[in-house]
């Protein structure tokens, strides 16, 4: 077994990731949703806003797929202008890793 | 293996490439609506500078089409520099300003954000635009001058068909206006053509007084 847990013979996959996030109102919710489907293992982005500003919106973030690129998301979000605040809630399953 | 080779950059792609990114651009800032203003603001000065040009020349007895040429060459050059100065400089500063005031509001850096990019290739396309509108303006009316050059036309026909050319531009500008704004176009190009007529006017008049 790993210092993180993970023994050899499984996998850890992320299969959700729930984000709330702030992100400047010019941009637009399906660019960003976009752009997160195209990380390696995102099935589904649903965003919902959830708080309205001048300048910003803070909008939830649910990724659903599975083996979710758990790394590239902050690249992601960064590349959009939006900001993580937190992550509010996030899935994990372990499976035997195929030989 | 994932990686690209010549034939897929090719300039068509590339074209492709670039067009699609500047309609993703277009999505996030305001480009369409600065640049149909700065198209119609600056062609406008463009085609009133031509009309003061040629009347200039009819006035002041230049019967060489080649002087007209070089005059109009350089209105177009002269107005194609400030145009693409002008507004690149100020949009520049407006949109550094927004990615500012946006980096105050999300207490993050934007530098390497698609909004930073959206903003700097806006800042570009819309000088771009400011600059080639007076210029094609220019460029088109001293064509009759060309053709006067070259013992087509004589040079009061060249004079008669530059003015023609650039009434119908002002028209064209007006009328295209009046169909951004939704009202009737012929009113609007009617609008700008009497604004021509009336700089035209002034002119002729400027001379009579001198």
């Amino acid at each position: 077994m790993s210092c993180m847990g993970e023994s050899e013979d499984v996998q850890i996959s992320v299969n959700k990731v729930v984000i709330d996030s702030l992100k400047p109102k010019d941009l637009p919710l399906v660019e960003l949703s976009r752009s997160l489907c195209s990380i390696d293992g995102v099935h589904a982005v649903n965003i919902i806003v959830t708080e309205v500003d001048a300048r910003t919106e803070t909008i939830k973030i649910t990724l659903e797929g599975s083996n979710i690129d758990y790394d590239a998301i902050p690249k992601v979000m960064e590349r959009c202008g939006a900001v993580i605040r937190s992550i509010d809630e996030i899935n994990i399953t372990k499976s035997a890793r195929k030989r | 293996m994932g990686g690209s080779s010549f034939s897929d950059i090719s300039p068509l792609s590339r074209i492709r490439k670039w067009f699609k990114r500047i309609d993703r651009y277009s999505r996030i800032v305001d480009i369409g609506e600065i640049s149909r203003r700065y198209f119609v603001i600056n062609s406008f000065d463009g085609a009133l500078s031509m009309i003061g040009v040629i009347l200039g020349a009819k006035i002041a007895g230049i019967e060489n089409p080649l002087s007209v040429i070089w005059l109009g060459l350089s209105i177009a050059l002269t107005m194609g520099i400030s145009g693409f100065s002008g507004a690149y400089i100020a949009e520049k500063a407006e949109r550094t300003r927004y990615i500012k005031e946006m980096e105050a509001a999300l207490a993050t850096k934007l530098t390497n954000s698609i909004l930073n990019e959206a903003c700097r290739t806006a800042s570009f396309l819309i000088a771009v635009i400011d600059a080639l509108s007076p210029v094609v303006v220019s460029l088109v009316s001293i064509i009759p001058f060309v053709l006067a050059y070259f013992g087509m036309l004589t040079m009061d026909a060249a004079v008669f068909l530059s003015l023609a050319i650039i009434c119908a531009l002002i028209f064209l500008l007006g009328a295209f206006l009046g169909r951004i704004s939704r009202e009737s176009w012929a009113a609007y190009g009617l609008k700008m053509l009497v604004i021509g007529l009336i700089t035209a006017a002034i002119l002729v008049l400027v001379e009579h007084l001198r």
